[in-house]
């Protein structure tokens, strides 16, 4: 095409590559002439808010990245976060959205998910050992939301089962705003094999750069452009734009690629995600500060592809590395014994430039920088809504034990409580050997960490998935420190010490000032959390236009990932009670609530402080958090996860409504036992004796000065609970 | 004793079961890839196929293992009476193979399953067994979208017949025939189950009850000896 139809054609040409007039005078300006239209779409892709984060920069800048207490040996800007726990153990993790692809094709969407997640953990030397995922899905009674979900966790299953890492937690959140605009955020936690993490920086002009993997074909065709835009009853015509994955090619790439880091033969490693071939070319190369000349003949494919195609193309299972001149073959033959195809397609240069030849022409040639740090930055605008958001809703119960059964098992079976088995039921929870804790036994997955000799250490990884958009709804600031100290709070129930975070922010159109507004308050939340709890970001993941074409949106979601650490795995706790005749106790303050709850950091500190001492000291024998559902839901759950019951008996305080007792969500509390004889008394918190462990499988409450308000069988709360799907 | 396990690509449990065996019983093992056809001679007390995506079981759980160079080595060694074991995928390799009776079908719900079962040991008396009581029940986990056991009416009586099946599940889970969850062949030493005994040999993980399996075993081949 000649420049003069290219200009003629233009916005159509930008509009499919999702740039604006402006962003192209700006290429014009970078490179210094008139970039050709395959060049335009490497812009596309890497200039989407998904590689570049264009929206979100400023406000990603302004979280915490070290903290004194933490080793942090890799942070945002890399493939995934590293934190150094001692003992030679280095933990890799990182999330990471997939919603668009979910929301048009659900199986492949979130199977590409978690196979993405996986490699960026993999392309620092680290072995994957857990995933975990946060799903929000339209409710179960709407037909194409139960068709999405339940392809969704399929997928999900597809993938984990078969690569062989077990999917230990997360969370499930059905509410309407996510009807056809479903989010899987999938986070991979790693461990380090290698002594030094894998750099993906390009070095050594003449090194040959080798192709590892699956063959290029047409799919996932521009899908981080795709997963930067919004939704419309068009989206359809996206279907190409979403990745078909490959489990088994995954879990073999893992195996040779880890043999590979292990050989010494890797200089520098990247997985082809978002953006392909244009993105692992332009980071590797931005990074060390060299060229790479890519050879498009020489990339297997399937079919005859044009060079955009080979670009932008997000197939699936492919990995591009870097090796010394001359031992290329030592490498290749690694992964050919392993029956991977394996071939060098292009050579590091001095140039700092990317050259791209497609039938010994060159099609594209682009200064690495200027596709991976010099995407614009906008400043957007941000206006609070008008109307007050956080208000108390609902009226109070009557005091009456019918009314009272008959709310709490509504609830037990209403979408917001009922029962997640049938999701985690399909997740292979415990291959690898180190799950202590899985899903729906502990507040948080447990697993026991293994020395980089495989040998299992003293120590445990906890890790938690939080996020309540209810609240963040009402009040992003406040709601999203709650996330954050729901994470932490969950971690402390294990006995662990929070040590790091990497968060998934899921908003809508950041162009509407009201939308920005959320995202704006919920970064400033998640930035006050992390001073206070001490904790450090190391990377993420910024998915935004959640919205479709009429302007519905999702609740605002920002998801955080927090790890914390137990240091002897024998001193964990779960939620089951453990004998009968054990007291239970109440720790921390009950409020009436509005629509976000408060929070009240020095005390929320103290709670997580006096569980993590008398959890490792072996005096807490259980321990439930209550959150989401209060004081009821959270006994229910301790039941349905125990062979025991309980007796209680709870005080009516004049100024606090009966809803708030039974089924308040005040934040800063757990449910905790302890041997009968021993006496609990957190300093800075109310301490309640609730009653003791029983051994008829029973929820029996009785109100002081009134009588028995509840009394339900297990049974009973687990038919309420259970969900077919 | 020593015990070989089986590496087929996408399996997943081999590096579990080797860790069992090493660490937890201190005994040696052997990584034997599925490409060398000759090497199940002699020092070998107990053949394990160990669970996992062999293949990404495309086609069928276990069909396209079953025609790997391994698998000829595999026979010999049943036939000269050596034990093996098969979990899971490992189960599916063996029937595939036939190695041992019956098929297994996709679970009735249609979905993978991961959970912890009740299993009875029906049969206490194999090499693979022997420490547990009779009609004893233990639990161990599940994890598996193909468990779900079929043989013909025939089939089962025979079954029956010779003590072959070892062990039931206590509730059906999956539409086992009669609830079957692990059978051998008819000479009882090649054993199949859709259970893990390797993932609760530990009390931090949850139970202990897989264990045995594992000792039952090295307590007959000390017999052996």
């Amino acid at each position: 095409m000649t420049n003069s139809t290219l200009e003629k054609n233009i916005e159509e040409i930008l509009s499919k590559s999702k740039l604006t007039l402006d962003e192209y005078k700006l290429i014009k300006d970078l490179i210094g002439r008139e970039p050709n239209e395959v060049e335009i779409a490497m812009f596309g892709v890497m200039w989407s808010e998904h590689c570049a984060y264009k929206n979100s920069k400023p406000l990603l800048q302004t979280l915490p990245t070290k903290s004194e207490r933490v080793k942090v040996l890799a942070g945002p800007g890399e493939n995934a976060g590293i934190v150094d726990v001692g003992d030679g153990i280095r933990i890799a993790f990182k999330i990471e959205s997939h919603n668009r692809p979910t929301a048009i094709e659900p199986f492949q969407g979130a199977t590409t998910g978690v196979g993405g997640i996986l490699r960026d953990i993999l392309t620092l030397g680290a072995k994957p050992i857990a995933f975990l995922n946060s799903l929000h899905f339209g409710d179960l009674s709407n037909e194409h939301s139960r068709y999405l979900i339940t392809h969704a966790v399929a997928g999900i299953a597809n993938y984990g089962n078969c690569t062989g890492i077990p999917t230990v937690g997360g969370q499930a959140i059905y509410h309407e705003s996510y009807q056809g605009n479903p989010l899987v955020n999938a986070m991979c936690i790693g461990l380090l094999e290698v002594e030094q993490p894998v750099t993906a920086a390009a070095k050594g002009v003449g090194n040959p750069v080798i192709y590892v993997g699956s063959e290029t074909g047409r799919d996932g065709l521009g899908g981080a452009s795709f997963a930067s835009s919004g939704l419309s009853n068009k989206s359809n015509k996206d279907r190409p734009a979403v990745q078909i994955g490959d489990p088994f090619m995954g879990k073999i790439l893992i195996e040779s690629c880890l043999e590979a880091y292990k050989s010494g033969l890797v200089i520098a490693s990247q997985d082809m995600g978002a953006a392909g071939l244009t993105c692992a070319c332009s980071e590797m190369s931005a990074k060390g500060n060299v060229g790479i000349d890519l050879n498009l003949d020489k990339v297997p494919s399937r079919g005859e592809l044009e060079p955009h195609e080979y670009l932008l193309s997000e197939s699936q299972e492919r990995m591009l590395f870097i090796a010394e001149l001359g031992k290329e073959d030592e490498l290749i033959s690694i992964f050919k014994r392993w029956n991977l195809p394996a071939m060098v397609v292009g050579e590091v240069t001095n140039s700092e430039l990317v050259r791209v030849f497609y039938k010994n022409e060159l099609v594209a040639e682009l200064p690495p920088k200027a596709l991976t740090d010099q995407a614009p930055i906008y400043t957007r605008e941000s206006l609070a809504p008008k109307v007050s958001i956080n208000v108390v809703s609902k009226a109070d119960f009557k005091l009456d034990k019918e009314e009272i059964q008959k709310e709490l098992l509504d609830r037990l079976s209403s979408s917001d409580f009922s029962s997640r088995e049938w999701i985690y039921e399909q997740y292979d929870q415990q291959v690898q050997l180190n799950t202590i804790s899985k899903p729906g036994q502990a507040d948080a997955a447990v697993l026991r960490l293994r020395k980089p000799n495989g040998k299992p250490s003293e120590k445990a990884l906890a890790v938690s998935l939080d996020c309540n958009p209810k609240y963040v709804q009402a009040d992003p600031y406040l709601g999203a420190q709650i996330a954050m100290a729901e994470a932490a709070r969950n971690l402390s129930s294990v006995g662990a010490k929070p040590l790091a975070i990497t968060n998934n922010l899921n908003f809508g159109n950041p162009e509407r000032p009201e939308s920005f507004w959320y995202l704006e308050q919920s970064v400033k939340g998640i930035r006050k959390a992390c001073e206070e709890l001490d904790v450090p970001v190391t990377g993420g993941n910024v998915s935004l236009y959640n919205e479709f074409s009429d302007g519905r949106h999702i609740l605002p979601t920002p998801v955080i990932g927090m790890i914390g650490l137990v240091e002897d795995y024998k001193q964990t706790c779960k939620i089951p009670f453990k004998e009968e005749g054990n007291n239970i106790w109440l720790i921390g303050d009950t409020f009436n609530e509005r629509d976000c709850p408060s929070l009240d950091w020095s005390k929320e500190k103290l709670l997580h402080q006096f569980l993590q001492e008398k959890i490792s000291s072996g005096e807490i024998l259980s321990c439930h958090d209550l959150s989401e559902g209060g004081l009821l839901i959270s006994l229910s759950e301790i039941i349905l996860a125990s062979d025991f019951g309980v007796q209680i008996e709870i005080e009516k305080h004049k100024s606090l409504r009966l809803a708030s007792i039974l089924f308040g969500e005040s934040q800063s509390r757990a449910i905790v036992t302890t041997k009968p004889g021993n006496v609990l008394n957190a300093q800075g918190l109310k301490t309640q004796k609730l009653g003791i462990v029983s051994k008829k499988q029973n929820l029996q409450i009785n109100l002081k000065e009134f009588g028995e308000i509840l009394d339900l069988s297990k049974d009973e709360l687990k038919r309420a609970n259970r969900v077919e799907v | 004793m020593r015990f070989g396990v089986v590496r087929f690509p996408g399996s997943n449990c081999e590096n579990d079961c080797i860790d069992i065996i090493t660490r937890i019983l201190g005994l040696k093992t052997v990584l034997i890839d599925y490409r060398e056809a000759a090497y199940l001679k002699g020092n070998i007390d107990c053949l394990i196929v160990p669970g996992g995506f062999s293949f990404g079981d495309y086609l069928r759980a276990g069909a396209i293992a079953k025609s790997t160079p391994i698998m000829e080595s595999i026979k010999r060694f049943a036939e000269l009476k050596g034990l093996i074991i098969g979990i899971c995928n490992g189960f599916q390799i063996l029937t595939e193979a036939g190695l041992l009776p019956g098929t297994l079908l996709h679970n009735s719900s249609g979905k993978f399953l991961c959970n912890d079962i009740k299993l009875k040991v029906v049969n206490n008396s194999t090499a693979f067994t022997n420490l547990y009581k009779e009609n004893e029940i233990i639990t161990m986990p599940i994890a598996h979208a193909e468990g779900n056991y079929f043989v013909s009416e025939a089939e089962l009586l025979q079954l029956r017949v010779n003590n072959q099946i070892i062990l039931e599940y206590v509730d059906d889970i999956n539409g086992s025939t009669s609830n079957i969850a692990g059978v051998c062949n008819a000479t009882k030493n090649v054993f199949g189950l859709m259970p893990h005994p390797e993932r609760v040999c530990e009390e931090a993980l949850g139970g202990t009850d897989g264990l045995r399996v594992f000792e039952s075993i090295m307590e007959r081949t000390k017999l052996l000896v």
